[in-house]
């Protein structure tokens, strides 16, 4: 019965070291994921925004732009 | 609800019935898996009953708490409880008698108590799945 008793403590404190551990770990990247991740959306928002005014801007350019002679 | 939190609250249920029922009668201190308390640390009944009643309160507080040191060391105790009850269930059917010595079948005696088995290894389970390690 000792035994049984060394033995469900030794598990659980290898189950508490290994979360801690991985926990740690996962927590992290998770967090500096998400920031990355949203930092993409964010740039490719601002890309895609200035991408839509410089087509506009190029439109309009072309439309004032002198017609050739002759 | 998330599915750590039913497994831990389910675990916690049964063992604030455990404390009560210990409060209410001695008897229940040879159940199998309460039975630990007594032959290894020679717990007297009522003192069983606040052991499981704060290893219970333990569990529930971790599993409301975020995911950090302080809730891990919340539910360790409660992890070690189920560990071994679950032991304890594994000796019974390996002696082929319960631990207030009535003897049954050894696949009896499983019947009756693999929920008791398996509750451990469900636990640790939910622990890791409130630290989120199965996510990639």
């Amino acid at each position: 019965m000792a035994t049984i008793a060394i033995i469900a403590l030794i598990l659980s404190i290898i189950t508490g070291v290994y979360v801690y551990f991985n926990k740690e770990h996962n927590t992290l990247d998770k967090v500096w994921r998400s920031s990355i991740e949203g930092r993409i959306s964010e740039v490719e928002t601002v890309s895609k925004r200035i991408n839509d005014e410089y087509t506009s801007i190029r439109e309009i350019l072309n439309e004032q732009a002198p017609q050739p002679r002759g | 609800m998330n599915l750590h939190k039913v497994i831990i609250s389910f675990a916690s249920a049964i063992h604030f019935i455990w404390a009560a029922l210990l409060l209410i009668s001695p008897s229940p201190i040879l159940a199998v898996p309460i039975s630990p308390l007594f032959v290894l640390f020679h717990l007297s009944p009522i003192t069983a009953s606040f052991v499981l009643a704060g290893i219970a309160w333990l569990g529930l507080l971790g599993a409301e708490r975020k995911a950090d040191t302080t809730a891990i060391l919340m539910l360790l105790p409660q992890q070690t409880m189920l560990l071994l009850s679950g032991m304890a269930a594994i000796l019974a059917v390996g002696a082929g008698h319960y631990a207030d010595g009535i003897v049954r079948s050894r696949s009896f005696i499983l019947a009756d108590q693999f929920p008791t088995i398996l509750l451990g290894p469900l636990y640790t389970f939910s622990i890791f799945s409130k630290f989120h390690l199965f996510e990639k």
